[in-house]
């Protein structure tokens, strides 16, 4: 499975990364994008299986970002993977569509239990 | 929303624990950070419901550390961006953890981040209303929340 990590901080890409493969997922294709436009691209050309998404981003945000998907018709399971943690963040986000919300800082079992569902 | 109830200890050390792997305490409060060294300073903004700002000064030795553990790479190999990188998203942490702490509605900025020796960050028409000293491996680390006007912007300055 192909998952997409999109965040525009390269340091939490890497500790995304590390996480996932911490978390036993480390034999699925990682493919990161550094914001929603970058990502929309790469989401709409060869749609991952997965993707997690950063919230705050220059260019366009991970919300924006889902919206945009959602509106091509690409209905790839997405989770956000971010400090915007509060229930009315989260209600925007599952309104939204995104399947779930990691809250940083996080850790291995967060992921683990999380993933485990859309990874199979 | 309260800040009196701001854990900014909280917030760090589980940044610090959970996602770097670094150890880090609370440090004695009479004990001040040196100014006089090079450190790396992260500010996120915070506005809406509630508006100031979270200010993150990072020792340049302790930031070469939280960067090394960020990327898992060697300290000696790391860039000045890939520095300031991981000082932004150390900043972006404890402020979305603070903001979450302070309820309400409200949206944090990206990061801004400044490195150098002996500068100073100022918020216009802001106050300080908390501050935390965490010690890791004996580097001196603070986290400041500013409570300021709408449209939070900060200047740095050198002392002249």
């Amino acid at each position: 499975m192909k998952i997409l990590i999109v965040d525009d901080s390269k340091a939490m890409r890497m500790i995304v990364m590390r996480h996932l493969r911490q978390a036993g997922f480390g034999n699925h294709a990682l493919e990161e994008a550094s914001n929603g436009v970058e990502a929309l691209t790469a989401a709409t050309n060869a749609p991952p299986d997965l993707i997690l998404c950063d919230w705050n981003m220059p260019e366009m945000n991970g919300l924006e970002f889902l919206k945009a998907l959602r509106g091509k018709n690409v209905n790839t399971p997405f989770g956000f993977v971010t400090t915007e943690s509060s229930p009315e963040m989260r209600q925007t986000a599952t309104a939204a569509g995104a399947a779930f919300l990691i809250a940083k800082p996080f850790t291995v079992e967060t992921f683990e239990s999380t993933l485990t569902p859309f990874l199979k | 929303m309260s800040l009196e109830t701001l854990d900014l200890g909280s917030a760090v050390t589980s940044v610090f624990e959970s996602m770097l792997g670094l150890p880090i305490t609370i440090a004695d409060e009479f004990h001040d950070a040196p100014t006089d060294v090079p450190s790396v300073t992260g500010v996120i903004s915070i506005s809406g419901d509630w508006n100031g700002a979270v200010i993150v000064t990072v020792p340049s030795a302790l930031a070469r550390a939280v960067a090394a553990a960020m990327f898992a790479m060697d300290e000696e190999a790391l860039t000045s961006a890939e520095i300031e990188d991981a000082v932004g998203e150390l900043s972006n942490m404890v402020g979305g953890a603070t903001k979450t702490m302070i309820g309400g509605s409200c949206a944090i900025s990206l990061p801004s981040v400044t490195e150098g020796i002996r500068y100073k960050v100022s918020i216009p028409g802001a106050r300080e209303v908390a501050s935390s000293r965490f010690d890791c491996k004996g580097d001196l680390m603070t986290v400041t929340v500013v409570q300021g006007a709408s449209k939070t912007s900060h200047t740095t300055r050198k002392p002249s």
